[in-house]
C-alpha cells in the first residue's frame, strides 16, 4: 500500500539528506521566505517544503506527476484537509500503546505491542477505505486517482475481518504451540507456529497434543529457566512477530507518507493563496516546453513575499539557454532577476506552479549558486581566496546539466584579474554542459565573452533617457560603461553619465 | 582408529618422502626482513606452516617439490577445493570441540555426529577433486597426496564410518515434535498435523510488508543448549526412543575417527596458502612474482624488476605506485655496496636482496619478473636496533659483538644484510671497520648486501658492485620552493591563485572529466 503522490515510483523521504549546496541556496536566494509562506506557521509543513524545494526533481515526468496532484488538491482542498486530517489522528495511535525499545529484539513484546497497535489501526484504515471510495469521484489526476485504487483494493471488508480475526488469534490465550526440530547440538530449531486440534483435547487433560506426552513444568525459583524458556517462545514467534510489527510500520509508515505528501500539497496552496492575495500571478510551468528558457512576467516570490506586494515582472526569451550573461547599471534589478530565475527553477523542479503569467524551460540537474559576500570580506583569507575556494567547492559538485547561478562573482579583485577568472571559469562550465547564467559589472568579462561564446546571449539593465531605473531588463550586448556612474551622478547631482 | 595399509609414500606437502629441511632463521633476521608480517598470517592456526617459514630447504629438490604445489595452488579451481576441504575441516574441529565441552544428554552424541560427518564430508570431496584436478598432475606432492586419498577412502573401516554417519543423520535430521508452552509448563509430544499459524499470519500480513527480502525467521538459528531445551532434548528422546539409541551407539563406535595424515595436512597447506593470499593484492596491482630459478651451485643472482615485499604490500594498500629494481650479482661479484642520498630507497633494496634469498630457499614465489637465485644454507642480518639509541658507546660494542657472532656462523653459503653499519662511529673508523668487514664476507666467498654512506666501499675489488639510489628531480611530489627572478606580470598574482585552487580553464575541464570517468567505473 503505497501513496505515491509526489512520485509515481517512490516515497517522498522528507528527511533525505541536504545537498551540500543547500545553505548556499537559502541564503544566496532568500528561500526563507518562500518556506515561511508555505509553512503558514506550521513548522511541520514548513519542513516538508524546505525539503521538496532542495530536492529538485530532475525527472519531467515526475514533475508532472506533481502538477496533476496539485491541481488536483486546488480543486478539492476540503476532500485534502479531510485526508490529512485522519492521517495526523492515525498516527497518534502510537502514543495510546505503551512504547518500548523493544522492536527486533524481544519478539514476544514486539508481538503484544504490534497486536495492540493493529488492533486500533485496523478502526483508521477503515475509515480511510470509507473516504477514499467517496472522494474517489472528484479527483482526476493519476497520482490521486492511483491511491485511492490501492486502497480500495487493498483494504476490502473481507481483509480487514481477517486481519482483525487473526490478531485476536495471536493473543495466544490457549498456550504458545509450535512445532520443532533437532539442530545440530539438540537444540530446538525450526520452530513453527500451529494452530492446535479440538480433538486431541483429553476428557480431563484438555491439552490438544497428540499423546504420550510428556511434560515438566520449570522450578518456581529457576531464573536462568525462565529466561530460557522466554527465549524459545521469543523464537516461536519471531517471524510472526517480525511480520505483525513490519505492518504496523507498513500502516503507520503509509499514514506518515500520507502527511508528509499531502502536508507538500497543503504548503504549495499555501503559497499560491499568499501571492495571489497581493495580485502576484502564478501558472503551471511547461516543463521542457523549449530548449533555451522561456518566460512572461517573471518575478521573485521572495521578494513579493517580503515586500508584501506584486513586484515588476520580466519578460524572457533565451533560444540557446546555455549562458545568459546580465549586465548593466547597479540597483537596475540584476539580482532580484536572477534570484527569480533560480527560484523559478526550483519550484518548477519541485513540481508546483512557477511565480509569473508562463514560465518554460528543460529540466536541470542541480542548482548551484555563487554570490559574492559582503559579510566574507574580513576573513582572514583574502576575499578573492574565499570566492576561489567557493567556487573551486561548486566545481567538485557540479555536474554537465546543472544550472549555476554566479552573483557578481570574482568582483573582489581589479577588472582586470577579474575578467581573467570568471572568463575562464564560465568557459569551462559551459564547454562542460552546464548552463550559467551570470550578473556581472565587468564589461572586461562580458566583452569577451560576446566575442568568444558564440551561443551567449545577453540582458542589459538599462536606465531610462531622464536616468532613473525601469527595473526591467531588456536583451542587448553588454555597454562599455558601468552604470555606477549614473548612479554616481544621481547622489553627487553630476552629469558624469552624459557630458 | 583406522588401522590403514596403504601403499603410498605420502607423508607431507612440504617436503618428499622423509626428507627433513635444513636450518632454521633467526627471528631477528625475519624481522629485519619484514618477513614477519607473511609469517603472522601463519603462526595462529597453522604452527606447522609457520615453520615451514623459518627452515630453509636443504636442497634444490625440496624447493622444486614446494615451487610445483605453489603453481598448482595459483591455479583457482584447485584453491577453492582446497579452501572447501579447509572449511569443511574447520568445522569439524569447532564440532568436535562442542562435542568434548558439552554438558548434557545426548548433546556430545549430535555434535560428534555433526564432526564425522563434517569430516568425512571434506575427505572424500577433497579426494574425488583432486583425482578429476588437471593441476594436481605438474605436483609430485598433491599427486602423492591424491593418491594417498583415493586409497584411504577405498578402506572398509572409512566407507562403513561415512555411511553410518549419513545414516545417523538422516534419522536425527527427520526428527519433529511439538512444543506446547503454558505458563511454566512446558509438554513434548509427536507431531499431528496440526494446522501452520505462521504461514497464514505472514500470508495476511504480507501485502503490509516494508523490509525487502525474506522475513526475518528463526528458523535457521541454531543456538547452544540451555537447560530448558535440554530438558526438551530428553523429552524428545523419549517420543523418539529408537533413533537415539542408534545415535548413541554410532556415537561409541567411531570416537577415534581422524587419520593424522590428513590432518597434517591440513595443518601444512596453509603454508601455501599464507605465501599467495600475502601476494595477491600485489598482483592485483599489476606487480610481477615469478618461480625463481635456485641453484645450490651457481651464486649468480639475477632478478628482475623486483621489489621489497612488505613496502610494496604499504604502497598497494595506500594505492601508491611501487618502483620496481633489478638485482644483479654475476661471475665472481658478491657484494652489492648500496649508496647514495637518504630517502632514495636503499635499506629497501638491501631487505630486497635478503628476502629474495630467504623465499627462495624456502621454496616461494618471489617479487620480480624473472629471478635466478642460489640457494643459500640461511640469511643474516645486521640492522640498527632502535632500543639501544641512547647510548652510543655500548651501542656500537653491542653492534661489533653482533656483527662478530654474524660472521663466526657464516659459511661460504651464506647471505649477509648489512644495513647502515658502524653509522655511530667517526667516518675513519667506520671506513677501516666496514673494509674489514667486506673483506672477511669476500674471503668466506658469501654473498652480501652492504647500505653503506662510505661509497669507496663499493671500489674495493671487482667482486663488489656499486649500487646508488637517486633521487628524481623531476619527481612532483618533491616540492622545491624555490624563488626565481621573472618579469613582472599584473594578472600573475590572480592566476596563480586560480590555479592554486584549480580554477584554470584547463584544470576545471580537468577535474569535471575526471570526476565523469571515476563515476563511470563506478557504474
Amino acid at each position: 500500500m503505497r501513496v505515491r503522490l509526489m512520485d509515481p515510483d517512490r516515497d517522498f523521504d522528507v528527511d533525505a539528506v541536504e545537498p551540500g549546496s543547500a545553505d548556499d541556496l537559502r541564503r544566496d536566494l532568500e528561500l526563507d521566505y518562500l518556506w515561511d509562506a508555505m509553512g503558514g506557521g506550521d513548522s511541520f509543513l514548513r519542513t516538508v517544503s524546505r525539503s521538496a524545494i532542495l530536492h529538485s526533481v530532475a525527472d519531467a515526468e515526475v514533475i508532472r506527476h506533481r502538477q496533476a496532484a496539485f491541481t488536483d488538491c486546488v480543486r478539492n482542498p476540503d476532500a485534502v484537509g479531510e485526508l490529512y486530517a485522519l492521517a495526523i489522528e492515525a498516527l497518534s495511535v502510537e502514543r495510546g500503546v505503551l512504547m518500548m525499545p523493544v522492536h527486533g529484539h524481544h519478539p514476544e513484546m514486539s508481538l503484544s505491542r504490534a497486536v495492540r497497535m493493529l488492533t486500533a489501526l485496523a478502526d483508521r484504515l477503515e475509515r480511510l477505505r470509507t473516504l477514499c471510495a467517496q472522494f474517489a469521484p472528484r479527483f482526476a489526476s493519476r497520482a490521486f486517482g492511483d491511491m485511492f485504487a490501492v486502497v480500495a483494493a487493498e483494504l476490502d471488508d473481507d481483509y480487514l475481518r481477517r486481519l482483525r480475526a487473526l490478531v485476536k488469534e495471536l493473543g495466544f490465550v490457549q498456550g504458545l504451540l509450535t512445532s520443532a526440530a533437532l539442530g545440530r547440538g539438540g537444540g530446538v530449531t525450526g520452530q513453527v507456529l500451529r494452530r492446535g486440534k479440538r480433538e486431541n483435547r483429553g476428557l480431563f487433560d484438555r491439552t490438544p497434543l497428540k499423546r504420550p506426552m510428556y511434560s515438566f513444568t520449570i522450578p518456581e525459583r529457576d531464573e536462568s529457566g525462565f529466561t530460557a524458556l522466554g527465549e524459545l517462545r521469543a523464537r516461536g514467534v519471531m517471524d510472526v512477530a517480525d511480520a505483525a510489527s513490519q505492518s504496523v510500520d507498513h500502516v503507520m509508515g503509509f499514514f506518515r507518507t500520507l502527511r508528509v505528501e499531502l502536508g507538500f500539497l497543503i504548503a504549495a496552496r499555501n503559497l499560491q493563496v499568499a501571492l495571489e492575495a497581493m495580485g502576484a500571478p502564478v501558472c503551471l510551468p511547461d516543463v521542457g516546453g523549449v530548449r533555451g528558457c522561456a518566460a512572461r512576467g517573471l518575478y521573485d516570490p521572495c521578494l513579493a513575499l517580503r515586500a508584501g506586494r506584486a513586484p515588476v515582472g520580466n519578460d524572457l526569451d533565451l533560444s540557446d539557454g546555455r549562458l545568459l550573461v546580465i549586465t548593466g547599471a547597479n540597483h537596475g534589478g540584476k539580482s532580484t532577476f536572477l534570484r527569480a530565475l533560480g527560484v523559478a527553477q526550483l519550484m518548477m523542479q519541485a513540481g508546483i506552479f512557477a511565480p509569473g503569467g508562463r514560465f518554460a524551460a528543460p529540466v536541470v540537474g542541480q542548482v548551484l549558486t555563487h554570490w559574492t559576500r559582503e559579510e566574507d570580506a574580513e576573513l582572514r583569507h583574502g576575499k578573492l581566496d574565499e570566492e576561489l575556494s567557493r567556487m573551486s567547492a561548486l566545481i567538485d559538485v557540479v555536474q554537465p546539466g546543472d544550472l549555476v547561478l554566479c552573483n557578481e562573482s570574482f568582483a573582489s579583485t581589479n577588472e582586470a584579474e577579474g575578467s581573467q577568472i570568471a572568463g575562464d571559469v564560465t568557459s569551462a562550465l559551459v564547454r562542460a554542459g552546464v548552463r550559467v547564467r551570470f550578473v556581472t559589472h565587468m564589461y572586461d568579462f562580458a566583452r569577451a565573452i560576446a566575442d568568444g561564446e558564440p551561443g551567449a546571449e545577453f540582458l542589459r539593465a538599462p536606465r531610462d533617457p531622464d536616468g532613473r531605473r525601469s527595473y526591467l531588463l531588456e536583451p542587448g550586448p553588454p555597454l562599455p560603461t558601468s552604470f555606477g556612474v549614473d548612479l554616481y551622478d544621481r547622489v553627487f547631482g553630476t552629469t558624469l553619465a552624459r557630458p | 582408529m583406522l588401522s590403514l595399509d596403504i601403499a603410498t609414500t605420502f607423508r607431507s606437502i612440504l617436503l618428499p618422502g622423509q626428507a627433513r629441511a635444513a636450518r632454521m632463521a633467526e627471528e631477528d633476521a625475519l624481522h629485519d626482513l619484514a618477513l614477519d608480517q607473511v609469517l603472522s598470517r601463519m603462526t595462529e592456526n597453522a604452527p606447522a606452516a609457520a615453520e615451514a617459514f623459518r627452515t630453509l630447504c636443504a636442497d634444490t629438490d625440496q624447493v622444486v617439490y614446494r615451487q610445483e604445489v605453489f603453481r598448482a595452488l595459483e591455479r583457482e579451481d584447485l584453491r577453492g577445493i582446497v579452501d572447501r576441504f579447509l572449511d569443511r575441516m574447520a568445522r569439524a574441529g569447532r564440532y568436535d570441540t562442542a562435542s568434548a565441552t558439552s554438558r548434557y544428554r545426548y548433546e556430545p552424541e549430535l555434535w560428534h555426529l555433526s564432526a564425522v560427518g563434517c569430516y568425512v564430508d571434506a575427505v572424500t570431496t577433497l579426494s574425488g577433486d583432486l583425482v578429476r584436478e588437471d593441476a594436481v598432475r605438474g605436483a609430485e606432492g598433491l599427486r602423492a597426496l591424491s593418491d594417498y586419498l583415493v586409497a584411504f577412502c577405498a578402506t572398509p573401516e572409512f566407507a562403513a564410518l561415512a555411511a553410518e554417519a549419513e545414516a545417523c543423520r538422516k534419522l536425527v535430521d527427520g526428527l519433529r515434535y511439538n512444543i506446547l508452552v503454558r505458563g511454566a509448563r512446558v509438554t513434548v509430544a509427536d507431531v499431528d498435523g496440526e494446522e501452520d499459524l505462521r504461514a497464514e499470519v505472514l500470508a495476511t500480513f504480507a501485502r503490509f510488508r516494508t523490509a525487502d527480502g525474506p522475513p526475518v525467521s528463526a528458523d535457521a538459528y541454531d543456538p547452544g543448549l540451555d537447560h530448558v531445551q535440554a530438558w526438551v532434548l530428553e523429552k524428545v528422546a523419549q517420543v523418539h526412543p529408537a533413533e537415539f539409541a542408534r545415535l548413541v551407539r554410532f556415537a561409541q563406535t567411531s570416537r577415534d575417527y581422524r587419520d593424522p595424515t590428513v590432518d597434517r595436512f591440513a595443518g601444512e597447506v596453509w603454508f601455501y596458502l599464507a605465501v599467495l593470499d600475502h601476494l595477491a593484492p600485489l598482483r592485483r596491482a599489476g606487480l610481477p612474482v615469478c618461480y625463481p630459478v635456485v641453484s645450490a651451485e651457481s651464486k649468480d643472482l639475477d632478478v628482475r624488476d623486483t621489489f621489497d615485499l612488505a613496502l610494496a604490500t604499504r604502497i598497494v594498500a595506500g594505492g601508491g605506485t611501487v618502483v620496481p629494481n633489478d638485482l644483479r650479482l654475476t661471475g665472481g661479484e658478491r657484494i652489492l655496496v648500496v649508496s647514495g642520498p637518504n630517502q632514495g630507497g636503499k635499506s629497501t633494496a638491501a631487505r630486497t636482496f635478503g628476502q629474495l634469498h630467504h623465499l627462495a630457499a624456502i621454496g616461494c614465489p618471489v617479487p620480480g619478473s624473472s629471478a635466478r637465485v642460489f640457494l643459500c644454507d640461511q640469511v643474516l642480518t645486521e640492522f640498527e636496533r632502535e632500543e639501544q639509541l641512547d647510548d652510543l658507546e655500548g651501542r656500537l660494542g653491542a653492534e661489533i659483538v653482533r656483527m662478530h657472532g654474524i660472521l663466526e656462523s657464516a659459511t661460504g653459503r651464506t647471505v649477509l644484510v648489512l644495513n647502515e653499519v658502524f653509522s655511530s662511529t667517526a667516518l675513519q673508523d667506520a671506513r677501516t671497520l666496514t673494509r674489514d668487514v667486506l673483506e672477511r664476507i669476500l674471503a668466506l666467498d658469501a654473498l652480501a648486501v652492504c647500505v653503506t654512506f662510505i661509497d669507496e666501499l663499493s671500489r674495493l675489488d671487482e667482486r663488489t658492485v656499486s649500487m646508488v639510489s637517486a633521487v628524481d628531480p623531476h619527481d612532483p611530489a618533491v616540492r622545491t620552493f624555490r624563488v626565481e627572478r621573472r618579469v613582472a606580470d599584473g594578472r600573475a598574482y590572480a592566476r596563480a591563485l586560480a590555479a592554486v585552487h584549480g580554477l584554470t580553464g584547463e584544470q576545471i575541464a580537468r577535474r569535471l572529466a575526471a570526476r565523469r570517468e571515476g563515476e563511470g567505473d563506478v557504474r
